[in-house]
């Protein structure tokens, strides 16, 4: 049986996961609002009241992947005049980089 | 097998009421005499999503606490805007409002203070220059207070408006080991840190604080201690990171996400005062987040999550570390049904609260019964009676609206079968028609589950058929076959065994395929599956072989306890108190039952009702319930013992 389930959900704020979720199954969030989810049934529950979008786990690479890819090209594109590179991971943060779903 | 007492020392406390807790209650087990429960205290950290900021970024610094908490600066949103923000927004445990904006607008700032009472010092401002501006804020603005000594970006910070200290950071670079006090007035420099680092989490009071991690360029697991007058090297943490959010106290605090410098991760570590221990971790990895609170209740709001843009910067977690008691699942005795009765039937939809059993034998004074008995929870009464006295029924729907079918009208088995379907209204019972086929034979331990309207029948006493048969509340048709594994000369038939679940989702387990079962070989072990047209078998296969066992829940959530073990079974063969517990996917051992018995039952796997069904020495009924969590008291109001 596979480890995880993987799934679009809207992180819609309070209560969208719990302290028993967390406990109860693997929770973790990716860009494109990817979530992997620990392949049990309140896993399974949880991305279905939350009228999550289950997807194959090539599905949701994809998704993410097309994020970074987006995110990498603005990125590029954030430039100020005379800004040294150090100067601009300041601004920004970091380059983003690829994402490898568990 | 080691004991409770080998391990703990002493034997579990059996006690009339619940201890008064202390410092030392996690883990403690004992019996409470009173509520007749086995309780324990077990502490639970974790985090939970928390409500949306209203602007994201990140640079963002923090305040307060979960419940009355405050985020200011950050990178500027939205998209193309300037790049830095002078946002502010206030938490009140359950959404963030936005307040009146900083006068300079910054992010990498630090603050301290509470809600109603902040300071904002320093940061990084527009034009890529760092700054020693400081503002106080009162709950609804911020005004100009006297500027750090030394400007900089990215420092710690911890105490109050009018008792602040801030140390560390980064100088424009180069990154800064100088620390300065605020007395609510103005900024006085004080010892420095032993080790420059700029990103640092801070927490703690003026005179005894905490400078965790940080970048010194790279990642760091430093951690110095304030005494009020110097810094001093302590423990190390496990992962370097920097740019992580702090909350707690010198002696108790949490170090959450960040960037360890491999990438940003969603590791927390909490202090104990001593060294840092693994903790729970949160749900979305980020760094440059603003957190606040305590080491048992803290927040962690906006943040640089990689690779995801501006607008989705709004996500707040929660952590929260709570003692809670815990009561384990078990069944529970409760009040006997008033008539011995074997091969008696269940309204197996029923609850906990609104059960039923009918029909049944009761030899030799009674050979079969047509009674019913209602259970409300805490009494059995009388209800309405069959139209013909008859046991081995199949069973379904529930109190009020309820379906027996089949059965055996003889003094022995399997003669005298009654093909009959029968409805109940709460009150009295109806002949509604013909049972489920034509095989009349199917009324010995014929197995029904679902609802007046909608019922599923399986399998019976009948060799070279194992059929199962749904019901619309009008007439019987042929459903799927349950499929044969047993490997010996078969029957094809399957008797004694349980179903849960409804008519398109249904649980089979269990039972047999020949007669006499006295034969280890012909107890089946698998399991099946129903999906309204076909029999599936899933991979697992149960733990304790029986026949007879009693069930209730449904498909993907079901308990299976009792009933007779196969002869080579660990019990050496007879009716057994042992459960198993089915997830959907697995079996597993759960707890026992107080006496053992067989086959009549109704409930979830939450809250189950069971009597005895086939035992017809005993009038036992059981009540189960999954275990139970119950806050019983914050990590942060124990006091020492």
């Amino acid at each position: 049986m596979a480890l995880f389930i993987y799934g679009t959900a809207t992180n819609t704020g309070k209560g969208f996961f719990t302290a028993e979720d967390r406990r109860a199954f693997f929770l973790r969030g990716y860009p494109a609002n990817v979530w992997v989810i620990g392949n049990n049934e309140k896993g399974a529950l949880w991305l279905a009241e939350k009228s999550g979008v289950e997807k194959t786990k090539s599905e949701a690479q994809a998704l993410v992947t097309a994020e970074v890819d987006a995110a990498k090209t603005a990125w590029d594109d954030n430039n100020v005049d005379g800004e040294t590179a150090e100067e601009k991971i300041t601004r920004l943060g970091p380059k983003p980089t690829d994402i490898t779903l568990p | 097998m080691a004991d409770y007492s080998s391990i703990k020392g002493n034997r579990i406390q059996y006690l009339s009421s619940d201890p008064t807790l202390d410092s030392n209650s996690e883990g403690q087990v004992w019996y409470n005499s009173t509520t007749g429960s086995l309780k324990g205290l077990v502490k639970f950290k974790a985090w939970s999503s928390g409500g949306n900021t209203v602007i994201g970024g990140y640079g963002t610094a923090g305040a307060g606490t979960q419940t009355a908490g405050l985020i200011f600066g950050r990178l500027g949103e939205p998209v193309g805007g300037p790049p830095v923000s002078g946002a502010t927004e206030e938490y009140d445990g359950t959404s963030w409002s936005e307040q009146s904006d900083l006068n300079t607008a910054r992010r990498y700032t630090s603050g301290f203070g509470t809600q109603t009472s902040g300071v904002c010092a320093g940061g990084y401002v527009d034009g890529n220059t760092v700054t020693s501006n400081s503002e106080e804020y009162d709950g609804s603005s911020w005004t100009e207070g006297n500027n750090l000594n030394t400007a900089r970006y990215g420092a710690g910070a911890a105490g109050t408006l009018t008792a602040g200290l801030v140390f560390g950071g980064t100088e424009a670079p180069p990154r800064t080991t100088v620390t300065e006090t605020y007395d609510g007035t103005s900024y006085s420099e004080v010892n420095d840190m032993n080790t420059q680092r700029e990103n640092i989490g801070g927490v703690g009071t003026q005179t005894a604080a905490l400078a965790i991690g940080g970048g010194d360029p790279n990642a760091s697991v430093h951690t110095e201690s304030w005494d009020g007058t110097n810094w001093t090297t302590t423990s190390n943490m496990n992962i370097t990171r920097k740019s992580a959010g702090a909350a707690g106290t010198q002696t108790h605090a949490i170090y959450f996400a960040g960037n360890a410098g491999t990438g940003y991760v969603t590791t927390s570590e909490e202090w104990d005062g001593t060294s840092w221990t693994a903790g729970a971790s949160m749900a979305t990895n980020r760094g440059y987040l603003a957190g606040a609170g305590t080491a048992t209740a803290a927040f962690g709001a906006t943040g640089y999550v990689p690779s995801t843009t501006a607008p989705n910067r709004i996500h707040t977690e929660e952590y929260n570390s709570v003692i809670n008691s815990t009561i384990p699942a078990a069944f529970s005795s409760a009040p006997a049904f008033s008539t011995q009765r074997g091969a008696s039937a269940p309204f197996s939809g029923g609850t906990q609260t609104a059960y039923g059993i009918f029909g049944g034998e009761n030899p030799p004074s009674t050979p079969n019964l047509a009674d019913t008995e209602e259970y409300d929870g805490s009494s059995w009464t009388s209800g309405g009676s069959l139209p013909t006295a008859t046991n081995s029924m199949g069973g379904a729907g529930t109190q009020t609206s309820g379906l027996a079918n089949d059965g055996n009208i003889g003094a022995g088995y399997p003669v005298g079968q009654s093909p009959r379907t029968y409805e109940y209204n709460g009150t009295s019972w109806t002949d509604v028609g013909s049972g489920r086929g034509t095989i009349a034979t199917y009324g010995f331990s014929s197995e029904t589950t679902g609802t007046q309207t909608a019922a599923l029948g399986t399998g019976g006493y009948t060799a070279g058929a194992a059929p199962s048969d749904e019901y619309n509340g009008s007439t019987w048709t042929t459903g799927g076959a349950i499929i044969d594994n047993d490997p010996s000369p078969s029957n094809n038939q399957i008797y004694s065994h349980s179903v849960v679940g409804t008519q398109t989702a249904a649980l089979l387990s269990h039972g047999t395929s020949h007669s006499p079962s006295s034969n280890p070989a012909n107890y089946l072990s698998e399991t099946q599956l129903y999906n309204g047209t076909s029999w599936t078998n899933a991979p697992a296969t149960v733990n304790r072989v029986t026949i007879g066992s009693i069930a209730f829940g449904n498909q993907t959530s079901a308990i299976y306890a009792g009933g007779s073990e196969r002869p080579s079974g660990p019990s050496g063969g007879g009716v057994i108190t042992q459960s198993q517990v089915w997830n959907g996917t697995s079996w597993s051992a759960g707890p026992n039952t107080g006496t053992a018995t067989t086959y009549n039952s109704a409930g979830n796997s939450s809250a189950g009702v069971i009597s005895t069904g086939a035992n017809i020495s005993t009038k036992n009924t059981e009540e189960w319930n999954e275990a139970t969590l119950s806050p019983t008291a914050t990590a942060s109001t124990l006091t020492t013992s």
